[in-house]
């Protein structure tokens, strides 16, 4: 059994849309082979019946599968916007930092020369 | 098959069975893939970006891999499918084919033994033998799609057991491994003559409309009092000269003048040069049929284990003329190889409950056919061994594969119209074990 290992969200939405055209083949691969079948009888006819809800649940699980990829790229758009706002505060909070340690520089040396001026 | 519109084919069922087993194996992959990638790290890590999200995720991809409408529900149905049409085939195989009307008047003989005894023993003794011959008789049908696993289980030879099971041509005998082309006498492989026989057929000035009508020649060509192959020349209406040669079966179990007794047949089977192959060369000779010719081989029995041999024969396919296709109808071929890059087709048309098909102790694949090797799989229990392997049972159900939908049916169709279509003159031959004079 091969597990499949994918290393980002987007890469599991698009393993499930090519999970989901697979299932489509198989799908399409069974009605295929039931239609070179050389068989017609009552049996034939019940099977075929049974054949054709078959292959309308193979076209239902590639639904499913592509409606599961489309919430991964959501979340995935999700994570991505919630990552870059976080970010954005990040860089805010790092520039407010920077800014109030160069504030506070500034006030040293103020401070220093202020402290220095009435010294003898 | 009943009536003349209704086709139960077991084979194609035992076929469609297996493709939804594979099916249903393939769902269950994709969705052990699917569930797993509902675990991805990838997933999980970020959730805290957005845990709403991850979760409807997560849930949207387990609803599709196990949920009630998922990949895991859809390879359970298909897996039921298939065990259902197994059992379709099972009950035909086991219960249905079972020789009863065989064995009933066997037990009813049984019965009766001790009165039937006291009253007339020597009537008695004949009417048990017969009894008993015919039911020894439907059980060799009743167990022969069975052959090559019972010989893989059970052949004493240890190298014939090998062979089988690697799908190697028959070489050794299954009891001691003894090779079994030096057996083959000198009689059965260095001679071989045609002469042309005075048998005009009802059909010569015809090309044979169908693959049904082509062995229903090599069934007339059967009943012929001599051993009888025809070579019948089609030309097209693009005036291309194309060749169809018919070659018949084996005609007696006892030693005859000609190649199709058994012994001619032991020989084809394990020897790819025969008495039989050099007389069709002959024939071809004789027919003046130009080098390099168009050729298509049609044959029952012996006469398409022959075709198959001088197929893979690169001095006569290639050599001498080409062999587009070969069609062989009740034949044990599916070891025998064509000529690498000849190009030739093969098609074999294959009754499981003919024993003969299956003396080389090798069964064609099931599924994963190809246009250039294409098995026909039919199950047509006669109870009798005879019956189960005639040209003309083969014939009748070989006429359903012009209606087939089968697309690599639909191919070998369409490669042999040019062999179908134009007008036509055929010379039959009689052929002879002795050498030409």
């Amino acid at each position: 059994m091969v597990v499949v290992v994918v290393s980002s969200i987007d890469e599991i939405a698009v393993e499930l849309g090519q999970r989901a055209t697979q299932v489509e083949l198989a799908g399409s691969q069974l009605v295929q082979a039931a239609a070179e079948a050389i068989w017609t009888s009552i049996a034939a006819d019940a099977f075929r019946a049974r054949l054709a809800r078959r292959h309308q649940q193979f076209g239902a699980v590639a639904d499913l599968l592509r409606s599961a990829a489309h919430a991964v790229a959501r979340y995935s758009s999700e994570v991505d916007a919630e990552r870059a706002r976080l970010r954005r505060l990040e860089l805010a909070a790092e520039h407010a930092v920077i800014r109030g340690a160069a504030d506070l520089g500034n006030l040293g040396g103020l401070a220093h020369g202020f402290i220095g001026g009435i010294h003898p | 098959m009943s009536g003349t519109t209704e086709i139960v084919d077991y084979e194609e069922l035992a076929r469609m069975s297996s493709v939804w087993g594979e099916a249903a194996a393939a769902v269950a992959r994709i969705g052990f893939q699917v569930a797993a990638l509902a675990s991805s790290s990838d997933l999980l890590v970020n959730a805290m970006f957005d845990p709403m999200g991850a979760t409807r995720a997560e849930a949207d991809i387990l609803r599709a891999a196990v949920g009630p409408h998922g990949l895991a529900a859809l390879s359970a149905g298909l897996g039921v499918d298939a065990i259902l049409l197994k059992a379709v085939v099972a009950k035909e195989q086991y219960v249905d084919d079972l020789p009863f009307g065989q064995v009933a008047a066997l037990e009813q003989w049984l019965v009766a033994l001790p009165i039937e005894l006291a009253l007339d023993p020597a009537h008695t003794l004949r009417d048990g033998t017969r009894d008993t011959s015919a039911v020894a008789n439907a059980i060799v049908g009743y167990a022969a799609p069975h052959t090559q696993t019972l010989l893989e289980l059970f052949a004493p030879s240890l190298r014939f057991r090998f062979d089988t099971a690697a799908h190697r041509p028959l070489s050794v005998d299954p009891v001691f491994g003894v090779p079994l082309a030096p057996l083959v006498p000198n009689s059965e492989r260095i001679g071989g003559s045609v002469s042309i026989s005075r048998y005009a057929p009802a059909w010569g000035s015809r090309p044979a409309p169908s693959i049904g009508s082509m062995l229903d020649r090599v069934g007339d060509l059967e009943d012929q009092p001599a051993a009888s192959i025809a070579v019948q020349r089609v030309v097209g209406r693009d005036g291309t000269q194309r060749y169809v040669v018919e070659l018949s079966g084996m005609r007696r179990m006892a030693n005859t003048a000609d190649p199709e007794d058994l012994l001619g047949s032991g020989a084809a089977v394990v020897r790819t040069t025969t008495n039989y192959t050099t007389c069709v060369r002959e024939a071809i000779d004789a027919a003046l049929v130009p080098l390099g010719a168009q050729v298509v081989l049609v044959g029952h029995s012996e006469g398409g284990i022959v075709a198959m041999d001088l197929a893979g024969d690169p001095t006569f396919n290639g050599g001498r003329v080409r062999v587009q296709q070969v069609v062989a109808a009740g034949s044990p071929i599916s070891s025998k190889p064509v000529v690498e890059g000849s190009g030739t087709r093969v098609l074999s048309i294959e009754n499981v409950n003919d024993i003969v098909t299956h003396l080389d102790a090798a069964d064609p694949p099931v599924s994963r056919q190809s246009l250039d090797r294409l098995t026909y799989r039919f199950a047509d229990d006669e109870h009798d061994i005879v019956g189960s392997h005639s040209v003309s049972l083969y014939a009748r159900h070989a006429a359903a594969l012009s209606a087939s939908p089968n697309p690599l049916v639909i191919r070998v169709r369409a490669g042999l119209r040019p062999f179908m279509e134009g007008s036509a003159t055929t010379t039959v031959f009689t052929l002879h074990d002795r050498l030409t004079p």
